[in-house]
Order: C-alpha cells, then structure tokens, then sequence
C-alpha cells in the first residue's frame, strides 16, 4: 500500500483547463488535437509554455513517444516530458502524476494532458482466455452486470436507460461533447439492442479529442501572478488495482476502496460532493459507481436518478459534462477532461449546466485490468 | 482459421464423459481458480498450482443476449451466462438457449462451431433446446 497521500505534500491547485471537442475520427492529426487543448489551458490560466516545468501525457492508442513531437511546436523547451498509459485510466493518471510532482515541490507547474485517436488498441497478451473472453466485449459484461442489479434490486431496463437520457441532456449543453443532442426514453429504448438490455445511446462512443489541465503550487499562484479564485484545490489523489472480492463486481468494489481512500485524503464524506464525473462508459455502470461511491445505498440510485437527485441542479450532479456516454470516451483525454469539468463547475463557469454553489467534486475513471483513479477538487476559498 | 468461439484447451470429459473444466487448485491456500494458468496464485502469490477439474454445473447469476459483435464470424444472436459454479469460481460461458439469473446449467460438449470435430462447451438448462448436431 501506498505509504503517504497528497494531503502529506504541499497543496497543489488546478490553474488552467483546456479541450479540444471530443468527436469522431477525422483526418486532423492528434498533434493539432494536443495543442489546441494546451493552447487553451494555457490562456485559461495565463501562463506562458515557458511557465511549464513538466509534461505528463495520458495515451493509449497513438504509438510510443507522442509527447515531445507534439508540444515541441510551443517552443522546444527541454522540459521533462512522459506518456502514461493505464487504459481508460490514462489521463487520469497523468493527471496524478503532474500533481504529485508539484506537491511533491520537483515542479511548480506541471501539464497534464489526454490526447488520443481511435485505433486498434489491444490489451497485453498474457496467454491466458476464459471460455467466452472473445465473445465478451465490453458492452456485454456490462449487460451481465444490468441483469444482475436489476434482477437484485427490482430495477427495470427503463429505469438503467434513464441515465443515458440525463447524460445526453448534459452532454447537449456541452460544446466539446461528441453527442451533444437531447434523447428521450423512447428514443434511447428504440435504439437498436447491441447486448442484453443496452442500446446503441447506452454504450459510450470512443472518438477523438483532447483534454489538458496545468496543476501549479501556491508558490506559482504568488510567483505567476496568477487568479487564486481560478485556482481549484486537488484535495485527494487516490490510485489502486483490483484486489479479490469473491462473486462482487469487482469494478465497483475497487472503486468503493478507491473512494474511501479518497475521502480520507480530502477529509470529507460523500455527502460533501456536488459534482461527480463516473466512468460511465455504460448505463449500468453509473448506478453501480454512484453507490460504491457512497452517494446512496445498494440499489438506491436508480430511484434517486428517476427523482432528479443526480441532475443538474439535484442533489449532487452526476456527469454533468455528458460524462462517457455523451460528452465521449476518446481514452487518453477522458480522465483529464473530467478534471476540466470538475474544475469548471467549481469555478462557477459551467453555464447552463452549472451546478448551483457547487464547491466539492470528484472525477472517478476505471482502466481495463482494473485500476481505479479518483481525484478530489475542492474551491478553497 | 479456428473457431471464434471455442477455447477447447479448457474442458475436456470426466471418468463418466460429462464435460469437466480444467480448474487450478493453489498447493499453498487452497484457493480454486479458472481458467488454469501457469503463473501463479491470485490469492497468495503461490507458483504452486496442482490441475483439478470443476464439475460444469452451477446456477445462473447473469444472462445477456448478444445482438452485435465485431467478429462477423461469429453469428448472432447468442447468450452469455455468468455461471456461480457449485465448485466455486464465478465464470462466463456460452448458454446453449435462453437462460435467467437463477436457473440451474449444466455444460454439455456439442459440435456445430467453426471447425469440424471441435465440440464447443455449452451451458444449458435442462429444458432447453438441443443445439445443432445435438448433445453430447
Ligand atoms: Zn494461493
């Protein structure tokens, strides 16, 4: 286990956010797609690239060395620069990675950014198959695990269907979402079944994009003259990999462990939260984290989303950006784009999507294996 | 070309013919695994792992009718299970009909797949439809 946590080190703030849209396959190179997203971060925070002491870049499908081929064309700075792949999880732990080397005080502004394109990624051969492991595509555990939850708590198809239905409301209101178009029940519904109970609308898109967020010190707020009401605290950083649970998902037992070390690093509970960004890369797995995260009890989301609990404007969003299932799940990006949500709506920027006196937020990925990453944004002010 | 389906390395037939799948049981914490692999335990690290066969009977915890796969050889539709083995691990397989949490299966080796000869391990609940070529 890990031996010290991000409360040990000095804090460390969220100071620029920036994305390129998420969207399906083009021909735009994926350093075009980078850039833009550095670019933006970098205005958003008001700092220059010659500002950035470290780069930390969360791919998985573009090819060994995508970092310096793309940011040297913001000058060629000789700044350390490191891909890190952990599956879905990739940006996410780039993200750790930036901010632990600034609390860790070796950086005072560190970037963290997703960029991917899709392409034929392959998890590690290790020789080993189950008797179905090649008919079992994700989108058909996750049916398995629908069944279960409905079948254990008397849930409906219709009722597992409705968080894609809020999350396509969400993703309508986000500019950089790759479905950015409202859907009915009946529309979700109508969609062709792929496996079990879930639709087409119930199973994430994994397209292109980018997402950076720069992590600076209260030093480089000072030293940089930089906005402190801009600046979002990152209170916890918790990482772990699955352990054995008996017959319990263990997605969701990895991500309950992940979350409580998470809320022990913050210093808060679940009941503190008021934006949470899941990896909801299908329906099912919404209901299943938002419990193990503790915003309810077993078998209670389904009902606590059909009264409006997780909407904006409920009692804690749930993926106001869209989340998987409509903003998008480009891999590399995901994680770092659910800091930039996080980060937005705890700034008050959110729009129309803006959760009302939102201070608290969570961002939680899963990456195949599995590795859970959770991170907690806090306004300190 | 092999079968998209079949992983025959994994079961085989019991004393009596009924189909057995190749399990591990762990020399050091007893823990039994599937499928069988050489590197070592999950539980307790061992290297130590003696071969078992599990009884392919167990109960339906999951069931999920596939409707599209990536792999245009593989026909859809078809059912996966996930099977609570009575000798221990949770695992998925193929269900030869249709099937819901609850039901009792038990394997049975059928031909019909992609190659000629290979008998693909099917779940199935006793009422349920024999598949092409029929049981085993
Ligand atoms: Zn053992």
């Amino acid at each position: 286990m890990m031996r010290g946590t991000l409360a040990d080190l000095r804090p460390v703030y969220v100071a620029g956010i920036g994305l390129h849209p998420y969207r399906r396959l083009s021909e735009t190179p994926y350093v075009r797609l980078g850039l833009t997203a550095v670019r933006s971060a970098l205005a958003d925070a008001g700092l220059a690239w010659t500002d950035v002491d470290s780069a930390w870049t969360g791919t998985a499908g573009l090819g060994m060395a995508a970092s310096r081929r793309m940011l040297r064309h913001l000058g060629a700075t000789g700044i350390p620069m490191t891909q890190v792949e952990n599956a879905s999880a990739s940006g996410s732990s780039a993200f750790r990675q930036a901010c632990l080397e600034v609390a860790a005080g070796l950086a005072d502004v560190s970037l963290a950014l997703g960029v991917d394109k899709p392409s034929r990624v392959r998890a590690a051969p290790t020789g080993v198959a189950g008797l179905a492991d090649r008919l079992v595509v994700p989108a058909t555990h996750f049916a398995l695990l629908a069944d279960e939850y409905m079948d254990r708590h008397g849930v409906t198809a219709e009722q597992v269907a409705a968080v894609a239905v809020k999350n396509h409301r969400n993703g309508s209101r986000n500019p950089f979402a790759q479905r950015r178009k409202e859907r009915t029940l009946q529309e979700v519904m109508d969609e062709p079944a792929v496996s079990g109970t879930l639709t087409r609308l119930q199973c994430c898109p994994i397209g292109e994009g980018a997402a950076a967020a720069l992590v600076v010190s209260g030093e480089a707020v000072e030293r940089l003259g930089l906005d402190p009401a801009r600046c979002v605290g990152v209170t916890a950083s918790a990482q772990r990999s699955e352990r054995l649970y008996g017959t319990a998902d263990p997605d969701t037992e990895l991500t309950r462990e992940t979350a409580g070390e998470a809320f022990r690093q913050a210093g808060i509970t679940a009941a503190d939260l008021d934006v949470v960004e899941v990896h909801d890369a299908f329906s099912i797995e919404e209901l299943l984290y938002a419990e193990a995260i503790g915003l309810c009890g077993a078998g209670e989301a389904a009902g606590l989303l059909a009264r409006g609990a997780f909407d904006v404007g409920g009692r804690c969003a749930v993926s106001p950006s869209g989340g998987l299932l409509a903003m998008g799940h480009p891999i590399g990006p995901t994680g770092v784009g659910q800091i930039a949500e996080i980060t937005r709506q705890l700034r008050g920027e959110a729009g129309d999507r803006q959760q009302p006196g939102a201070r608290t937020g969570l961002a939680h990925m899963l990456g195949v294996g599995a590795v859970c990453v959770i991170h907690v944004l806090q306004r300190l002010d | 070309m092999s079968t998209p389906c079949a992983e025959p390395a994994l079961y085989g037939t019991g004393p009596g013919g009924e189909p057995v799948l190749y399990g591990l049981r762990c020399a050091a914490c007893d823990r039994v695994s599937f499928p069988r692999q050489p590197y070592g335990c999950e539980a307790c690290g061992s290297a130590d792992g003696l071969p078992c066969e599990l009884a392919a009977t167990g109960t339906v915890r999951a069931a999920a009718e596939v409707h599209r796969h990536h792999d245009p050889r593989v026909p859809v539709p078809f059912t996966i299970v996930s099977v609570l083995l009575d000798d221990g691990p949770l695992i998925r397989g193929v269900h030869a009909g249709t099937a819901r949490a609850g039901d009792r299966v038990r394997a049975r080796l059928e031909p019909g797949g992609a190659v000629p000869d290979l008998l693909e391990l099917r779940f199935a609940t006793p009422a349920s439809p024999a598949g092409p070529g029929g049981g085993a």
